[in-house]
């Protein structure tokens, strides 16, 4: 009775022992580092300092206790640091915002993983379009002005996306370059960094050529529709987003037209554009009134809404930064909802999920302070009393 | 023997109108507004009904109104009572009404009242929300989101410590630019009651209106508070030049223009809000 005893106790003893050793096992420096500004950080999503204090742990710890780290992340709820990491550089390059402190050699093999994982969504088909895993799209295309404006949508995400790895794997591949040159690696982080960034890029310009090779077709058999629609319905409505429709097409075309005399994208097929422009020219001219009234309705909705969800750099997004004050075209950057925005119902949505992210701006904006009391002195004089 | 001449001289800079461009929505509801109010004004029934239908199809254009309801949990218990047996809170047009409007006069109204606040805030504007402009189509839906924007800087601003501070003329507990951007608050909240007054004053009843009276007068108590906090920092000022032989050659005042142009006056008056104080 009494060896059991002693053997439930020993048995505790090392429980509590290894339990003390997991717990830890992450110094308390970077548990502090992780629960006062990391996590408030990226719950609150300010990626900049996600960045800043994430690299401040990477560099910081090594081995096992990486693992540690992630496993009291998960614990959070939120993702491994390696995957935060990554994102929120990625989510910061992607709206231009300067990102430190420069990616070293222990961050990028925490990170190059995740970026791994991402080239293989596109090299998989995950990002694409549903309209782009059929086989020959072309052959059933969307047949309203509203299935096809959506279908146009849906490109033009995967566009961005397209864009934005593009730019990470350039910046990644610089990175890499760096710390391949410079650093002493062991055989197995070596293996971790050499990644073919060619091969990436190669396999973006790929699909970035099947996007618009679609994206073309459907805006030549977009500007046919809208024709028919010109010429046979009698709906106010349908006909305002038929000359809009066409319209935008046009422009589009001649935008990619001209990237190709430029030189790019030799392989897609060239749109019909001249075709196209006559005769959209032709029922603008017996149109007018109704092209400008398509033109204001969605250039103003348009603004809206980029009133009504842009972010900006600074202020949580509420303000564009002090650049803008020099030229205020500057200020027509802003960083957009990814998807198609939506409004939710702040009553039913957490605020960090709100969309937009602020339901009125004129209830935050007051507390920008731009002014203050500054008094400048000098001495005027002096004055001698009998 | 040698004396000071105390020589104070206040001049004061004009605030900077290129500020407001740093602010996200100032240049794009301008633009918005700048496309849709001519398009609006221009439209025939059929026309306006085709915009409405479009906008309405549009999910991101949905606009969530009597966001105010959440000051309901928010204020203290100071203020509860008052918010309970408040007028003037919004009540749902039907049953299960999820305070969802679509349509472009909500569109048009939302842009109207953002843009205006900024305009009020950071510009030298005498028409901040260009009533002259205002159509019929979003009449109803600016005099809402208005009322609901006063009630949400008006709630928000009776269970918050600073106002009373402020009210007190504690100015060692307030800075200059705090005390600043509440004024740039009570600037924005005054004149959209004032605002509200004009376009849609006929459809309160008296005690609405009596209420909204009331709450002006209360913000501008609270106004009184920052031109006093800000004289006083003007003084405090001056009494750190001690002995010095100095003057005053120049005052940077910059702020909500229309409430750096109160202030400006009552310091270069020389009385301020002093008077008033010493009055109590």
């Amino acid at each position: 009775m009494q060896r059991k005893n002693l053997a439930i106790a020993f048995i505790a003893l090392l429980a509590f022992i290894l339990n003390s050793v997991v717990q830890g096992a992450i110094p308390h420096a970077v548990k502090q580092e992780l629960d006062n500004r990391f996590i408030p950080a990226y719950r609150t999503g300010k990626l900049d300092v996600v960045v800043f204090s994430g690299a401040l742990i990477v560099n910081q710890v090594g081995g096992t206790v990486n693992a540690e780290i992630d496993q009291y992340l998960v614990s959070q709820g939120i993702e491994e640091l390696g995957t935060v990491l990554a994102r929120s550089r990625f989510s910061l390059l992607v709206q231009s915002k300067e990102v430190k402190p420069v990616a070293t050699k222990k961050e990028l093999l925490i990170t190059m993983p995740h970026f791994q994982a991402e080239v293989e969504r596109v090299i998989n088909g995950e990002l694409r379009p549903a309209i782009m895993l059929k086989n020959d799209p072309a052959i059933n295309p969307p047949e309203t002005l509203k299935a096809l404006e959506s279908v146009f949508w849906d490109l033009h995400v995967y566009k961005n996306d397209l864009v934005n790895l593009s730019r990470t794997a350039e910046m990644a591949a610089m990175n890499v370059q760096l710390v391949l040159r410079n650093a002493r690696l062991s055989a197995v982080e070596r293996k971790t960094l050499s990644f073919d960034f060619q091969a990436v890029q190669q396999t973006i310009d790929a699909e970035n050529e099947r996007r618009l090779t679609l994206d073309m077709a459907l805006r030549e058999r977009r500007i046919e529709l809208s024709l028919r629609i010109l010429e046979e319905s009698e709906s106010y409505k349908d006909r305002l987003q038929a000359a809009f429709a066409m319209d935008q097409d046009v422009q589009v075309m001649r935008a990619f037209v001209e990237q190709q005399r430029r030189g790019s994208f030799a392989r897609v097929p060239t749109p019909k554009l001249q075709a196209s422009e006559a005769s959209v020219a032709v029922a603008r001219g017996a149109n007018q009134m109704l092209f400008h009234a398509a033109n204001q309705l969605y250039t103003g909705l348009h603004w809206w809404l980029r009133g009504r969800y842009g972010r900006g750099i600074a202020a949580n997004g509420l303000l564009k930064g002090e650049h803008v004050k020099k030229l205020p075209a500057l200020g027509f950057a802003l960083s957009m909802p990814r998807d198609r925005a939506q409004a939710s119902d702040p009553f039913a949505t957490q605020d960090e999920l709100a969309s937009p992210y602020v339901g009125r701006r004129h209830e935050y904006i007051w507390s920008w302070e731009n002014g203050g009391i500054k008094i400048e002195c000098e001495a005027v004089g002096t004055s001698f009393f009998p | 023997m040698q004396g000071t001449v105390r020589a104070y001289l206040a001049k004061f800079d004009t605030p900077d109108p290129s500020d407001a461009y740093q602010i996200v929505g100032y240049q794009e509801y301008a633009n918005a507004l700048n496309h849709l109010i001519p398009l609006v004004q221009n439209a025939n029934a059929e026309q306006l009904a085709a915009y409405d239908e479009i906008v309405s199809e549009l999910d991101e254009f949905s606009v969530y109104i009597n966001l105010s309801r959440r000051f309901g949990r928010l204020v203290g218990n100071s203020t509860a009572l008052k918010y309970r047996q408040s007028l003037l809170h919004e009540l749902p047009q039907k049953a299960n009404d999820d305070f969802r409007r679509r349509g472009i006069g909500w569109v048009l109204a939302l842009a109207r009242l953002e843009h205006g606040a900024i305009e009020i805030g950071y510009q030298e504007s005498s028409t901040p929300f260009s009533l002259n402009n205002l159509t019929a189509i979003e009449r109803v839906p600016f005099a809402e989101l208005l009322l609901d924007g006063v009630r949400s800087h008006y709630w928000s601003m009776s269970s918050d410590p600073v106002t009373y501070r402020l009210i007190k003329g504690e100015v060692a507990k307030v800075s200059d630019r705090t005390a600043l951007a509440y004024g740039r608050r009570i600037v924005m909240t005054q004149h959209m009651i004032e605002t509200l007054d004009k376009v849609a004053g006929g459809a309160l009843n008296g005690p609405q209106r009596t209420e909204l009276q009331a709450w002006h007068r209360e913000l501008s108590s609270v106004r009184e508070g920052v031109s006093y906090v800000m004289y006083r920092t003007y003084l405090a000022a001056f009494e750190q030049q001690g002995e010095l032989v100095r003057g005053v050659r120049n005052m940077k005042l910059a702020g909500c223009p229309v409430l750096v142009n109160s202030i400006k006056r009552d310091i270069i008056a020389g009385r301020a809000q002093v008077t008033l104080k010493d009055n109590k």
